[in-house]
């Protein structure tokens, strides 16, 4: 114990790999969390395994491991750390699992640690179900009626007892994973079959379905004085039936009468004074709207994607405070953070009203079920802010970045009213906007009332926004119209539509009568106190309190928006880089971004915060107002990177590599000149716009081709076809998705894939480092494992790599980052792509080389050159320990998502391996992704018939180590015919057990799958690999991966952790 | 939906001006006040403590829940104007009767909307709330408000609210009340006989009354002293508990001092401190004056509570008799329930059958 009686050293736990329903709000929790304790002069260790977070940055804790989030690995990092307290409620459901799990197997007993804050007994009470059952009895809190199931039996009998629908919710799993809601016994047992093999304690919940009640969360703090508040509540749009995570959010609650906020307010403390919980919690509440009675729905003794989101709406930074709670300080001690003068024992009021709505994969995932029930899909969120409701929504549409400015989808103008009124019924991600679609089509209030049970509140104020859109419409030009429209959060491109002008005409009309956005800070307090928080959303009012200070030169920086597959908290971390940067170099530094998960939005990263939408309007108007000196759109992925050439255009100044670098590297005919000027090789291809034209192309290169639409992002809709046929097929898809648009027909090189990313100033180039794909190319680089050093090209090939990167940035006019993939095939080494921004792989590179590349970049683009900045260019020296990166997917989350690898991103997450040793990290990188395979492991091979050659030495080698083989009927002849023992399993549907049912039994410890074409539910390969994921046994697709975790498989683990601060003597980034 | 609305400001003493469109009477003065509570605006109209005041509702959205009679601290609204940033004019909640603009406008309070309200409030906090007219166009002059606020509000014949049981009798002197103050009184136990502030100190005892609350109500309790010098005499008598315009009186009577905060308390987030490692809790609270900490020396009250955020007196208690006092509400209405207990503590300390 140190000063004060606080712990003298504390361990955080984060929470790992982003995957659906643990997201980066848990990287904003921890960093925060951190920071505070350090604040308090407490010694911090973190562990977490996601390389990809700010959390996990040297400068954020004293000692940060990057170690596998296991039990075994913990242990060894308490034993060499000796920490006297363990913080368990900031790294989400894995950080407490895995707490109690050391908790109850004594390592914290053996090793002195306490848990701080919440205890196991708080955790456990609100955690298993019985307990919570029990618990919410005993203080009278209604709760559904419910029972604990371990058998399908069990479930189907309780459900006749209670009637359907029922809902189904596994006991311990994320973001209520193999969960749903069943409207008759068939669905039950199926249901109930998924949800008890991926609870780990083979338990459900049956509940009786309060569907369409309306669902209200709180957002509670209470310390070990018993003192406790309520930061914010929460009310959520669509009504309970659709997982909160997937839900539309409103804060504060818009429909509750004070009564209502009271009764749930003063349960929400009785619930958390009860549970003991020390730090924040959250509790959710279904609400009928006619009798008000109320029941508990869900409590998480923890910070939460609802805390971050809480933190967000209000400024009031939970994670902060609950980590001071959690060493014993009170509430009365502790100052409200955002005045400095008022206590931190009170409660926010907010005067603007906050919207949350989820970003969902189905963009990526064509052949997902968009249906949203109580299994959350999104991936992502945004926020917005306004001073209506209106104004708010329409804002957070804006800012998804789905294609639409507007509470509009184009694809929802050719559908049918009856398509609309199921989807309206049926709730997927388009609900609001088929909502909207209705009205337009002059449905009535009480018709959507009646079939989606939202309230009317909340229908009329969108009836309110078409309203206005018809209105304007018939008066183009009418200012007092303009006025009410953007008052209403109407932007310049809609209105223009409406009345058939340019956007900037609507602009210049509501410039010359002063319709411009004020700024209004979130503060805590409505006003109340005077704050200096530097934190503000736009809204066309009487006052703006935001003035520009004078003689200061500011940068903006934008984030990245919603996390979504192929542009996930990586992009968010590189901001975070470039924002200190910025305050290193003496600059003011300005984040506009529309995520309220991310450590960028969090206030104090930056000098000031604006949380807007990254509209090109939205951001033109903060960059005109705060004068800037330039912008940096290379740090925030794709959608900072859109908006370059129009700031350009304007007359804004963009700092580092140019808009018409971008397009040099994005655009196909630009590109290829490029590097033909510039002796580069590259695949061949061509762009072409019909489908004849692709079959000659493909023709004319030979098979098997890469295709895909132009301009993509995280590989989106990029397939391999081995033949005319499957082509055809992708075409004809392809085409229906995006008529008349270029298609890219590239030749493929089954080769080695390497990656770089380099700083270049336009004389020099720093290349950071080079990582190797263990899958070979085809598999989409977010996706593969990847390996630095790269271990497998030698010194030839690594200068070669140099030299083509030095060459490429030169002749893109790079200023700043740059990464650039390669493939190496046959001894040649051709360009796949190059990116000039932040790249997917920086922040892991950055962490396991040790070279600060962003802050580098940031230096570069505000005009210091390397040679200025002391840095010589070339490769940066390689490292001598070895960084894996290996990718995370949600594949049990989404239904119907084939879990497959291929030129299309699916991850969602990744984890690093980090160890002296190329094997061991290998081990860690697999460990910490969540492969558990066992040292003889029982092996299911279904193997397409052009893999069936390679795949015979993996198998001998497996089968001499010991690995039991199955395999399907055409892949256990050739391994029998090539002498390798192998046990023949049934086909789907041929004999009793099948190759499912043998899955689904525990029988199997790792499928290895490989994929034929076609992407046809029906297909058995398909069927296999998602009963594989959805009952968690491992199902590796590239037989690249099931070598490297099959060649390490045997070998004995020497469980050596390391903290980063040991693998370098300099200090990091 | 929608009442006709015409172009109207709120013009402050010191000359600010804040447009907005007005529903309702026009000329209207008061003393502008703000409030941070987000939820109750139908409890906040009926307020009667804030008679005479124009409140301005820093929550932007107003009128949603439409009224629910059931759930008012007076069956009339009580303020002189409100002030919004948007007007729901379509209750959508299934207690309510009626929307916030026709019970407003059965009572002739003018809604003004469209307000900037935060803007308004800024002014507010930096200069202080001060008078302000609700009218067509800026350039009348903006009077200063009348005092004689709590006869207007408070009841002027005492009479029984609930006579059933046989719980102790508790007589609420009235300078303003909160219906909720005896709604809870009844549930918890007590008979509840309201007494006018006028009326003779014999109808408490002629009711049997066991204990004395007194209530809170509008005002400056400093041009009150014959209000003060009762509120003394009734706590030399009976246990006492004083809330809000009752605390502050008690402290006067017994030879404290009050003083007016720049801008008042009004909300439902304010920290209380008890200090004495008991914990404190969030209340809810609405008052412009304060009791004066040093102005208690030599007076039998100590203070028992203070507010985490300025320190100034939340509690205070006689050292001699049974008497308590609290600044804040502990019967909400709107806001937190947490405090609610002082009213069924001080019930129960009065014994059981009468």
């Amino acid at each position: 114990m140190g000063r004060q009686g606080l712990p003298r050293k504390v361990l955080v736990i984060g929470s790992g790999p982003i995957v659906i329903g643990q997201a980066a709000e848990f990287d904003y929790a921890g960093t925060q969390a951190c920071q505070s304790l350090r604040e308090e002069g407490v010694e911090v260790v973190l562990v977490n395994s996601n390389p990809a977070t700010i959390m996990t940055d040297p400068g954020i804790a004293d000692r940060v491991y990057l170690e596998p989030l296991l039990p075994e690995y913990l242990e060894r990092i308490i034993a060499r750390e000796r920490p006297d307290g363990l913080l368990p409620t900031l790294g989400g459901q894995v950080g407490l699992n895995l707490a109690v799990q050391l908790e109850e197997s004594g390592v914290l007993a053996r090793h002195g640690v306490r848990l701080l804050g919440t205890g196991v007994a708080a955790i456990k009470r609100a955690e298993d179900r019985e307990a919570f059952r029990a618990l919410m009895l005993e203080l009278g809190e209604p709760i559904p009626r419910s029972r604990t199931v371990e058998s399908i039996a069990d479930g189907v009998g309780f459900a006749r007892e209670v009637g359907y629908p029922v809902i189904v919710r596994p006991a311990y799993t994320l973001g209520g994973t193999g969960g749903g809601i069943a409207p008759d016994e068939s669905e039950l047992e199926a249901v109930l079959a998924r949800g008890l093999a991926l609870s780990p304690i083979h338990q459900c919940l049956v509940e009786e379905s309060i569907q369409g009640w309306k669902e209200v969360e709180y957002e509670v703090m209470r310390d070990r004085l018993d003192q406790a508040i309520t930061v914010c509540n929460m009310e959520n749009i669509d009504p309970v039936g659709v997982h909160t995570g997937d839900s539309i959010v409103v804060a504060p609650s818009l429909t509750l009468t004070d009564r209502d906020y009271q009764v749930l307010r003063s349960a929400a403390l009785r619930i958390i004074r009860a549970l003991g919980v020390e730090g924040g919690c959250n509790v959710q509440f279904g609400l009928h709207p006619v009798t008000g009675e109320y029941r508990v729905i869900e409590v998480n003794p923890r910070v939460s994607r609802s805390s971050a989101l809480a933190s967000k709406a209000t400024g009031y930074p939970i994670a902060k405070i609950a980590a001071k709670l959690a060493l014993g300080l009170t509430l009365d001690e502790l100052r409200n953070p955002v005045t400095g003068r008022t206590s931190a024992l009170f409660e926010p009021a907010l005067d603007y009203v906050v919207v949350k709505i989820p970003r969902w994969p189905f963009d990526k995932f064509a052949q997902a079920d968009r249906r949203l029930g109580t299994q959350m899909q999104a991936t992502g969120e945004v926020m917005a802010i306004g001073r209506t409701l209106r104004a708010a929504i329409l804002k957070a549409v804006r800012s998804l970045e789905i294609g639409t400015y507007h509470l509009q989808l184009k694809e929802l103008k050719g559908k049918s009213d009856e398509e609309l009124t199921a989807l309206s019924q049926t709730p997927d991600d388009r609900r609001l906007f088929a909502v909207a679609e209705l009205m337009r089509r002059g449905h009535a209030i009480e018709e959507l009332r009646r079939l989606t049970e939202i309230d009317r509140h909340f229908l009329r104020e969108i009836a309110r926004i078409v309203a206005l859109e018809r209105e304007l419409a018939a008066r183009p030009g009418d200012v007092e119209l303009l006025r009410a429209a953007k008052r209403d959060g109407f932007s310049d491109r809609v209105i223009a539509e409406l009345w058939a002008r340019e956007a900037a005409d609507v602009r210049r009309l509501r410039q010359e009568h002063g319709i411009v956005p004020t700024y209004k800070m979130v503060d805590t307090c409505a006003a109340e106190f005077d704050a200096e928080t530097p934190y503000y959303y736009s809204t066309y009012e009487m006052e703006d309190e935001a003035p520009v200070p004078e003689g200061e030169r500011s940068v903006l920086v934008l984030g990245s928006g919603p996390i979504r597959i192929g542009q996930g908290i990586e992009f968010d971390c590189s901001a975070v880089h470039a924002l200190g940067a910025l305050r290193g170099a003496g600059l003011r530094s300005i984040m506009i971004n529309s995520n309220p998960e991310t450590v960028s939005t969090d206030w104090t990263q930056s000098d000031r915060l604006y949380f807007e939408p990254l509209g090109f309007e939205d951001v033109q108007e903060i960059a005109e107002r705060e004068r800037v000196a330039g912008v940096l759109v290379q740090f925030g992925g794709q959608t900072a990177i859109n908006l370059a050439s129009s700031l350009q255009e304007a007359g804004i100044p963009i700092l580092g590599t140019q808009a018409q670098g971008i397009d040099a590297a994005e655009d196909r005919r630009q590109f290829d000149a490029l590097l033909q000027r510039l002796d580069l090789r590259r695949p061949r291809g061509e762009t072409v716009l019909d489908a004849d034209a692709a079959l000659k192309v493909a023709g004319e290169i030979g098979y098997p081709v890469l295709v895909r639409p132009s301009f993509v992002l995280g590989g989106r809709a990029m397939e391999i076809c081995y033949g005319p046929d499957e082509l055809g097929e992708y075409l004809e898809r392809a085409a229906g998705a995006m008529p008349g648009r270029p298609i890219l027909v590239d030749q493929y090189l089954p080769g080695l894939e390497l990656e770089v990313d380099a700083v270049a100033d336009g004389e020099d180039v720093l290349v950071g480092g080079i990582m190797q794909h263990i899958e070979r190319a085809g598999v989409h680089s977010g996706d593969s494992i990847a390996v630095y050093p790269a271990p497998g090209i030698d010194g030839r090939m690594e200068a070669e790599i140099c030299e083509a990167t030095r060459r490429l940035a030169l002749g893109l006019e790079t200023r700043g980052l740059l990464n650039v993939q390669f493939v190496a095939y046959e001894g040649q080494l051709y360009v796949i792509e190059a990116n000039p921004r932040a790249s997917r792989t920086l922040p892991y590179l950055m962490k396991v080389a040790g070279v600060p590349l962003a802050a580098i970049a940031t230096q570069v683009a505000l005009g210091r050159s390397l040679r200025q900045q002391g840095i010589t260019p070339g490769l940066w020296p390689k490292s001598p320990h070895v960084g894996i990166k290996c990718p995370v997917f949600s594949w049990a989350k989404l239904r119907r998502v084939d879990a497959t690898l291929g030129p299309e991103m699916k991850s969602t997450g990744e984890v690093l391996g980090i160890d002296p040793e190329f094997s061991q990290a290998l081990m860690k990188a697999f460990a910490a992704a969540g492969y558990r395979v066992p040292e003889r492991p029982r092996v299911l091979l279904t193997i397409a018939d052009r893999d069936k050659e390679e795949v015979l030495p993996l198998a001998a080698d497996l089968y001499r180590a010991g690995a039991r083989l199955y395999g399907t009927r055409g892949t256990a002849a050739a391994l029998r015919a090539a002498g390798v023992e192998v046990e023949e399993v049934p086909k789907i549907g041929e004999a009793a057990p099948d190759i499912l049912e043998r899955i689904r039994s525990g029988d199997i410890d790792l499928v290895v799958n490989t994929f034929t074409q076609g992407r046809s539910p029906q297909r058995d390969g398909f069927q296999i690999r998602r009963t594989a994921v959805e009952h968690g046994v491992p199902c590796v697709t590239s037989l690249d991966t099931a070598q490297a975790m099959l060649g390490v498989m045997a070998k004995p683990r020497s469980m050596e952790v390391r903290a980063l601060q040991d693998y370098f003597a300099a200090d990091l980034p | 939906m929608r009442t006709d609305r015409v172009s109207a400001v709120l013009e402050l003493e010191d000359g600010r001006i804040f447009p907005g469109s007005l529903i309702g009477p026009t000329d209207v003065v008061g003393e502008v006040v703000f409030t941070t509570a987000m939820t109750g605006y139908g409890e906040i109209a009926t307020d009667a403590s804030y008679a005479g005041q124009i409140v301005v509702m820093t929550f932007p959205e107003i009128g949603v829940y439409g009224v629910d009679p059931g759930n008012l601290e007076a069956a009339r609204p009580t303020l002189r104007g409100l002030v919004v940033r948007s007007l729901q004019e379509e209750p959508s909640h299934a207690t309510s009767q009626l929307g916030i603009v026709p019970f407003l406008q059965e009572a002739g309070v003018p809604i003004l909307s469209d307000v900037d309200t935060r803007a308004l409030t800024r002014h507010l906090r930096k200069a202080g709330t001060m008078a302000g007219r609700i009218a067509l166009a800026a350039g009348g002059a903006v009077p200063a408000t009348s005092c004689q606020l709590v006869r207007e509000m408070a009841t002027p014949r005492s009479y029984w609210f609930s006579r059933e049981g046989d719980g102790p009798v508790v007589a609420v002197l009235d300078f303003g009340l909160k219906s909720d103050i005896l709604r809870q009184l009844q549930a918890a136990g007590a008979r509840v006989f309201v007494v006018s502030p006028d009326a003779p100190l014999a109808e408490i005892e002629g009711a049997g009354a066991r204990g004395v609350v007194l209530s809170n109500g509008p005002g400056d309790p400093a041009l009150m002293p014959e209000f003060a010098e009762k509120a003394r005499q009734v706590a030399d008598h009976w246990p006492t508990l004083g809330i809000c315009l009752g605390h502050q009186l008690l402290a006067l009577g017994y030879g404290g001092k009050t003083f007016k905060l720049p801008f008042g308390h009004r909300g439902a987030n304010h920290p209380v401190g008890h200090g004495e490692g008991r914990p404190g809790e969030v209340t809810s609270q609405n008052h412009g004056y304060a009791v004066a900490e040093e102005s208690l020396l030599g007076t039998p009250l100590v203070v028992t509570e203070r507010h985490l955020n300025d320190g100034t007196v939340e509690g205070l208690r006689h050292t001699g008799r049974p008497v308590f006092s609290v600044q804040y509400h502990p019967e909400a209405g709107p806001g937190p329930w947490e405090a609610r207990d002082t009213l069924r503590r001080f019930v129960a300390s009065l014994g059981g059958v009468a």
